[in-house]
């Protein structure tokens, strides 16, 4: 289910999702919790370019024979990297996406529909479901929607938990 | 019976009831144990619609109830307890006022939707969520004043409880 807030279950799912992050963070790279930070996902995180790189990509047609479409959105997660998502912002005018799909390691991890999310008042979800993905993990990003575009203002909210230093040293 | 705005306070608890009943009900039902059914968002297929997203078609232009195009009628999948809590409707001045859920031919909710648009977030949650069994049949016709086209701008929240795996492993 998608919260149209950060609180109540999403904000409980939200803490959890980012315990859990730093949890993998610490045992796997044998730190102390000084020693890993949590920071927002960024694009570049899942292999789109840049900070401002979200462009989701939906294959569809005007006769409604829409598609899933993962083709920019295939990667593996760096190594020292653990990826949280816990969210969904949609506040493309054109196009949207009705459905995502989540794939780790080749097996469907979340099957979310987040057509309802382009009628909250602030354009945004926040899910209850979280889904994490390791370091070194594959994943595909699978978006379902009904005309053909490229979406660059749909963003994925999340978190990553890695080495101090590494990207930020708050 | 009445909706919210947000899920919170009733709506929040009618939503985690539903959520249990449908868990315990797939685990009774198919014989497995906690750890191996798993509980996530509803998607139109799960009702037996016939398109991936939320797209329906309403062909009367009579004040009446008909059913939904892309609804067919058809039974609950036999793996599957489907749970439905919420409303979204962003048809704008809208073009449908109510809905009836008919579950093994005895109408099981009628809600009122006309109001859905004007609210902050577009969507509703219920305190008298609707649960569907696997191999149950269900039907959702719609009061219409007009013909119309519910192109990706209406839909249903709610939850679905199966075997980890046969969708999704979170």
């Amino acid at each position: 289910m998608f919260y149209t807030k950060l609180e109540g279950n999403a904000l409980k799912a939200y803490a959890e999702m980012c315990d859990k992050l730093k949890g993998q963070a610490m045992k796997e790279l044998g730190l102390g919790p000084d020693q890993v930070i949590l920071r927002e996902l960024k694009p570049d995180d899942l292999d789109f370019a840049g900070p401002d790189g979200w462009s989701l990509i939906v294959t569809g047609t005007s006769a409604g024979a829409a598609g899933w479409s993962g083709s920019n959105m295939v990667g593996t997660v760096g190594n020292g990297k653990w990826i949280g998502i816990h969210g969904v912002q949609t506040q493309d005018p054109a196009g949207w996406i009705t459905q995502l799909r989540i794939q780790r390691e080749g097996s469907d991890a979340r099957f979310w529909d987040v057509e309802a999310i382009r009628g909250y008042e602030n354009n945004t979800g926040y899910a209850d479901d979280p889904v994490t993905i390791d370091q070194q993990t594959s994943y595909t990003i699978y978006a379902y929607g009904r005309t053909a575009s490229t979406l660059q203002q749909t963003k994925l909210l999340g978190a990553v938990a890695e080495k101090r230093g590494i990207t930020i040293n708050p | 019976m009445t909706q919210y705005e947000q899920l919170e306070g009733n709506a929040l608890r009618a939503y985690e009831s539903m959520v249990n009943k449908l868990r315990t009900k797939a685990m009774q039902g198919l014989k497995l144990n906690a750890s191996e059914v798993v509980v996530r968002p509803i998607r139109p297929l799960d009702i037996n619609a016939t398109v991936t997203d939320w797209y329906f078609a309403n062909n009367v232009s009579s004040s009446a109830y008909a059913t939904l195009t892309n609804i067919d009628g058809a039974s609950i999948a036999n793996s599957r307890f489907v749970g439905i809590n919420g409303i979204f409707n962003q048809t704008g001045a809208s073009s449908i006022h109510a809905i009836r859920i008919t579950r093994e031919g005895a109408v099981a909710r009628e809600w009122t939707v006309d109001h859905i648009p004007a609210l902050k977030n577009q969507c509703a949650f219920v305190d008298d969520p609707i649960t569907l069994d696997r191999n149950t049949t269900v039907t959702v016709a719609a009061w219409h004043g007009i013909t119309s086209t519910l192109a990706n701008t209406f839909g249903f929240l709610g939850a679905v409880a199966e075997k980890r795996g046969l969708l999704v492993n979170p």
